[in-house]
């Protein structure tokens, strides 16, 4: 159905794409992991300055395209006097925008901590920020491991957009090697099946996160955690 | 793609001219709501229903179909779609690859948010109708459906919000809408913020709403 | 001699609901103060004013000769100082009992690890867990999970433990096991405030009763009055109808 020997001429370079997409994907996921657990920890906050700022920040990431933030940042960003090249301008949009979901689910996970556990973490003497640490974090984490994984499917699809700043990842080189050889089934065909091939890995992670947290009371296994102490 | 350059003449643009310019371009983005989301619901309803009751080889089909529009980014099937239909005999515009590639996005969706909508449906209810000798379709119309529309609706209501932001993207391929139309002005005033303010202020009137009200909706369950 | 704890005055409502009216309190070493009375009353809430995990509008509480409102180093003092074992355990489940034990020590106290770990395996063993230091509280029974509450709140060698109904939610079974912790812990002469409706381990125990209705302090006697020639008429419907 597809042509093979296109397919495997140009397999090194959708390779090579596929390596920028997951670097994409992967700086900005780790920025937007720190973005997100800041901000998310901040919405819990009871003061006025805490809520508005995160509130702002949230709806215009939620209510604004992707394309859009990221010519804010490209084209904005320099008449600051901020030179940027163009991967910079795509990791720092796209840790902005998964950051602002990335805070909602990190809320959510706080909000629906029993509120016991940093009663007796208080009541034992730990500061708050021990008690974050030490107590609320690890076990919130735990809880949205399987939304962030799907945070992260949806990371990985938004770094298409890097194509527009003409970085060379998967969605860009697709478009380049169809009008280098005018065969389009093949030259997006490749690059869909990786992305889908992406996509179900991290889907069967997913699952897989759900299964164990529903079955294991052995928490130890997960991230070892005598190394708490 | 072409960052502004020396040499290029600035032009200067009103502010008014620009928010009238851009608003009329961002009609074209909301033009293809009304058919991309009826397309998206109706065959989201009839896809959802038809794996709900794993009919042979039909739903195994659909669910490789959705699992990849799923799967993949929006902009590569826009690209695949504009670039690779010409070579089948099928040229489309800008506007007619936004038209059948948003509503193939929307379907396959929605067409999760329908069958996970059932799938959370609680079983006696489907006795209950039954009992009282209802046929299939008068089960699902009067029952099932109802139902799941109100229990999937803060769903439906961010899938719209993805739909309105997902217009944007068809520019890339030459469609002149609102954000097509704010780097063209960007480009003559060279003053970005301006530009993507203003477009950044007409999405946020349209999707803030929509995302409160979904998470109003959301709360009440 | 100095009350370990002294309230004054204290008064804290819930919006318009006013829980605590006009508290006064002193609690003397090595004293067992059972608080009793009827569901909200606003038993709890007291218990939890005196390390601040409730706030209180009115009032002053004094522990260990501190104001607890007056300064936030006097509050760190006597939560280091005090502990507290709740009705739902609320142990870490992340981490294992014997970490759950000595985190707040190494955490709080800057003890050392070694002498963390050894105070927690001595603790452990006290309440009759010896078999259980690497278990994990997912895993334990909840007679089991309190008494490990229990020496997670010892290990911070506190001169005054709160207790807020620790064995409310625990099977009738497991009542025993954590009671005669308890009882041990006041026979070594622990400043105890226990908020409970066990009125048979009161009746054991404790050297005073203090009876809560509608936030006020109704009647607070030496524990043999209290059951033998309560004073006030609401104290002997309360115990005629447990009793």
């Amino acid at each position: 159905m597809l042509n093979m020997r296109i397919v495997s001429l140009y397999l090194p370079d959708f390779f090579e794409a596929l390596l920028e997409t997951l670097k994409v994907a992967a700086l900005s996921g780790i920025f937007a992991l720190i973005i997100g657990t800041v901000v998310g920890v901040l919405s819990t906050f009871k003061s006025k300055f805490a809520i508005i700022p995160v509130g702002i920040y949230t709806g215009f990431i939620r209510s604004t395209p992707l394309l859009v933030q990221l010519y804010f940042v490209h084209y904005g960003l320099p008449i600051t006097g901020l030179m940027l090249t163009s991967f910079q301008s795509a990791i720092i949009a796209f840790s902005l925008n998964s950051g602002a979901y990335i805070s909602e689910i990190v809320r959510g996970g706080l909000s629906s901590m029993d509120k016991g556990q940093a009663e007796a973490s208080r009541a034992l003497g730990l500061s708050w920020a021990q008690t974050m640490r030490l107590i609320i974090l690890p076990q919130v984490f735990k809880k949205i491991l399987s939304p962030l994984i799907s945070q992260f499917s949806y990371l990985i699809k938004d770094t298409s957009l890097a194509a527009v700043l003409v970085i060379p990842e998967l969605t860009y080189t697709a478009r380049k090697i169809a009008a280098r050889t005018y065969m389009p089934f093949e030259s997006f065909g490749v690059p869909m099946l990786m992305y889908f091939g992406i996509y179900l890995v991290l889907a069967l992670l997913s699952r897989l996160v759900d299964r164990k947290k529903r079955s294991s009371s052995d928490i130890r296994r997960w991230f070892g955690f005598r190394k708490v102490i | 793609m072409v960052r502004v350059q020396e040499g290029d003449m600035m032009q200067d643009i009103p502010l008014t001219q620009q928010i009238s310019r851009l608003g009329v371009a961002f009609l074209s983005n909301l033009a293809f709501l009304p058919f991309v989301l009826g397309i998206g619901i109706l065959l989201g309803i009839i896809i959802a229903f038809i794996r709900f009751h794993r009919i042979p080889v039909i739903s195994q089909l659909l669910a490789v179909m959705v699992e990849i529009v799923r799967g993949s980014p929006f902009l590569i099937i826009v690209y695949a779609v504009y670039f690779a239909l010409p070579y089948i005999g099928i040229e489309l515009g800008a506007f007619q690859t936004g038209i059948v590639v948003l509503s193939i996005t929307a379907t396959a969706y929605l067409s999760e948010v329908f069958r996970s909508g059932l799938m959370a449906m609680d079983r006696g209810q489907f006795e209950a109708a039954e009992a009282l000798g209802m046929n299939y379709f008068q089960k699902s119309f009067l029952i099932v459906l109802p139902q799941i529309v109100k229990t999937t609706m803060p769903s439906i209501v961010g899938q719209i919000v993805m739909t309105i932001k997902d217009t944007s993207i068809v520019s890339l391929v030459g469609m002149v809408e609102i954000v097509r139309t704010s780097r063209q002005i960007m480009q003559l005033t060279l003053s970005p913020f301006t530009a993507f303010s203003i477009v950044s202020v007409f999405f946020i009137l349209v999707c803030y709403p929509l995302i409160v009200v979904s998470k109003r909706l959301e709360g009440r369950q | 001699m100095e009350p370990v704890v002294r309230i004054r005055g204290l008064h804290k409502s819930f919006g318009k609901l006013q829980v605590l009216k006009n508290i006064d309190l002193d609690v003397f070493e090595s004293d067992v103060l059972v608080l009793c009375g009827p569901s909200g009353a606003g038993k709890s809430t007291l218990l939890r004013c005196i390390n601040m995990l409730e706030h209180f509008h009115d009032g002053s509480i004094e522990v260990l000769g501190k104001g607890i409102k007056e300064s936030h180093g006097n509050l760190s003092f006597v939560r280091k100082n005090s502990g507290m074992v709740f009705q739902h355990f609320n142990l870490f489940p992340h981490i294992s009992v014997i970490n759950n034990v000595a985190l707040a020590p190494i955490h709080v106290k800057k003890t050392p690890k070694e002498k963390a770990f050894e105070r927690a395996r001595k603790l452990l063993d006290q309440v009759g867990l010896t078999d259980k230091y690497d278990a994990f509280p997912g895993q334990l029974s909840g007679g089991q999970k309190q008494r490990v509450a229990i020496a997670r709140a010892l290990a911070m060698d506190p001169k005054l433990m709160l207790f807020d109904e620790p064995t409310s939610a625990l099977d009738p079974e497991m009542i025993k096991e954590v009671l005669d912790v308890m009882i041990n812990l006041a026979r070594d002469g622990m400043t105890m405030i226990i908020v409970s409706h066990e009125m048979g381990f009161a009746r054991e125990v404790a050297n005073k009763i203090g009876f809560l209705d509608d936030g006020k302090i109704i009647e607070l006697t030496p524990k043999e009055e209290f059951f033998t020639n309560p004073r006030n008429d609401r104290t002997k419907e309360f115990l005629s109808k447990i009793l």
